[in-house]
């Protein structure tokens, strides 16, 4: 199960993969039509990519009146039939990730499809911040980055 | 296995493809009343409207049941339950079951008043009803009821170019979503779309020969060719009834938290029980799609003996009225009588929103202007987040740079644009 998988450090909010996901989903150049988008953080000094996340359980699987989104058997991607959308907007309110997106110019909403398997915004991110791995090598390489901290910590306590 | 479903509603086919995302071979029989597959009652008013055909709102076609391998009965009352013999009656056969799930939804009230069974009345339920308003032609319409589907369908009538009257008996509009702040800026909205509203009036009778010609009310009489009754819905719980199950206070089915009615073997969803709120833990009803969805999948889940347990009821209700977002989560502060509530307000040209909070925790949520961050406000109600926690949170750069989404919610939680 390989997901896009954010690296806060990296990511210096150049917004070139908001410009790509626009161009390849919705043929257009401005960041409003990405379904990724950078969180701004001023105060803390951070950029964050937010995106959706493919839950196991999805909530706005369950709040789609038109039953239009499902899991994909073979990937479990979370994919939407998005051409009986209403728009009534029901999904975005039930994502916690702000990562479904309302579409402008065909007034539906839509999320990340991964692009089929190949994200173009992973491929052009200049910075190495959006990463397509697999999750349970995602999160054993935050345990290892966690644990390898604390050795650090621990370490420095040692030779002072 | 067998497992027979009574209703073809939102609850009754997620409940199906449930049991058959668990298991391939149990057995799936559904049992409706109604002739015509699923359909999405929420597309209808956008059908009245006529921005979408009346057949995008059908979800399934006869081929999708059969490629699910669920069979059907549609079309047939089911007369009885016999829960000893664990069986029911359908036309004249007898069909026995291992589990049974009851969804059998709700249906609009019409109140026995006179002139309310004169040619003209109408609901707003199915798409045939749907048709019906369209063939009659509506010039003049009053929508008795300014609840969601009260509102939606008198925006969708002044889309047609009707003169909409909207009336409704509380004080405000959609009195169960918003408080009267909110509610008062949305009626405005209204009624600069030229929809004519009134509140704090009761209908006393329709009026006409044999058409409607006038609707009556307490307070004046309003010339008209229709009228849209939506005033609230009753359960369908007159089979469960019949069949022993225990009906709660509110008039839904009882059920715990694992969708099981109050006789082994039961398990009921959607519009027809009452289930606990996530916040008060009282029971509640819920007559919204994405809870019929969730307590079928929960229903589903333990009747094919895998456990999962229901978080309760929370209503999340969303209107766009000329293109502006209005949201509601959770409790107003009518729902939250006898708590000590505080009001986090703001108001500005083109936002206005609040937030209930109570003992720390946040119970609702009013936004009118804006769709921003609303889910992840969602989620802190569901969860129920202390707001002091939340707000530790967002102050601190470790947590924040893996939980971005936060962010959205922070002017909210700090009461500041």
């Amino acid at each position: 199960m390989k997901r896009i998988v954010v690296n806060t450090e990296a990511c210096d909010g150049c917004g070139i993969c908001q410009l790509v996901c626009s161009a390849y989903k919705a043929g257009q150049w401005h960041p409003a039509f990405a379904r990724i988008k950078i969180k701004q953080l001023q105060e803390f000094g951070l950029n964050v990519p937010v995106v959706c996340m493919h839950c196991t359980y999805p909530p706005c699987e369950i709040f789609c009146v038109m039953n239009l989104i499902y899991k994909d058997p073979d990937t479990a991607y979370t994919l939407r039939n998005v051409e009986r959308c209403i728009g009534c907007r029901a999904c975005e309110i039930a994502c916690p990730f702000s990562a479904a997106v309302w579409d402008p110019l065909n007034e539906v909403v839509v999320n990340c499809d991964l692009c089929g398997g190949t994200p173009e915004c992973v491929n052009h991110c200049p910075t190495g911040a959006l990463i397509f791995m697999d999750i349970s090598e995602a999160a054993d390489k935050k345990r290892r980055e966690a644990a390898g901290l604390r050795i650090l910590e621990a370490s420095r306590g040692f030779s002072e | 296995m067998r497992v027979l479903i009574i209703g073809n509603g939102a609850a009754g086919n997620q409940a199906a493809a449930c049991i058959r995302k668990h298991s391939s071979e149990c057995e799936i029989v559904m049992f409706a009343r109604e002739s015509f597959p699923e359909y999405s009652a929420c597309a209808l008013p956008d059908v009245l409207a006529g921005w979408i055909p009346l057949d995008k709102t059908f979800l399934k076609t006869s081929l999708d049941y059969e490629q699910l391998q669920i069979k059907t009965c549609f079309g047939q009352e089911v007369n009885n339950v016999d829960i000893n013999k664990q069986c029911l009656e359908a036309g004249d056969k007898k069909y026995y079951y291992d589990r049974l799930i009851m969804a059998t939804g709700s249906q609009p009230i019409i109140p026995k008043i006179d002139g309310s069974q004169l040619n003209g009345n109408f609901v707003v339920k199915t798409p045939q009803d749907i048709e019906r308003i369209i063939d009659h032609k509506p010039t003049r319409a009053v929508i008795v009821g300014a609840g969601n589907i009260g509102v939606e369908t008198a925006s969708a009538l002044r889309n047609r170019g009707c003169i909409v009257y909207l009336i409704e008996m509380q004080d405000r509009i959609m009195p169960l979503l918003y408080d009267k702040k909110p509610a008062d800026i949305i009626q405005t909205m209204l009624e600069q779309e030229d929809i004519r509203v009134f509140t704090g009036e009761r209908v006393t009778g329709v009026a006409g020969e044999q058409q409607v010609e006038r609707l009556l009310t307490d307070q004046q009489e309003i010339e008209c060719d229709t009228v849209i009754w939506a005033a609230g819905v009753r359960q369908n719980v007159e089979l469960a009834r019949k069949a022993g199950l225990k009906i709660g206070g509110l008039g839904g089915i009882e059920v715990n938290k694992y969708m099981q009615c109050s006789e082994p073997g039961v398990f009921a969803c959607g519009d027809c029980v009452q289930s606990p709120h996530v916040y008060t833990g009282k029971p509640s009803l819920s007559l919204l799609w994405s809870s019929a969805k969730r307590q079928a999948d929960v229903a589903a889940a333990n009747c094919m003996g895998k456990l999962d347990e229901y978080e309760g009821n929370c209503s999340v209700v969303i209107e766009e009225i000329m293109g502006i977002p209005c949201v509601a989560i959770g409790l107003n502060l009518h729902g939250l009588a006898g708590y000590e509530t505080e009001v986090i307000e703001h108001e500005s040209e083109d936002l206005y929103y609040r937030l209930l909070a109570v003992d720390d925790r946040v119970a609702g949520f009013q936004c009118v202007g804006s769709l921003e961050g609303t889910g992840s406000i969602f989620t802190m109600i569901k969860k129920g987040t202390p707001l002091s926690e939340a707000r530790k949170l967002l102050h601190n750069k470790g947590s924040i740079s893996t939980m971005a989404w936060y962010m959205d919610s922070s002017r909210y939680i700090f009461g500041e644009y």
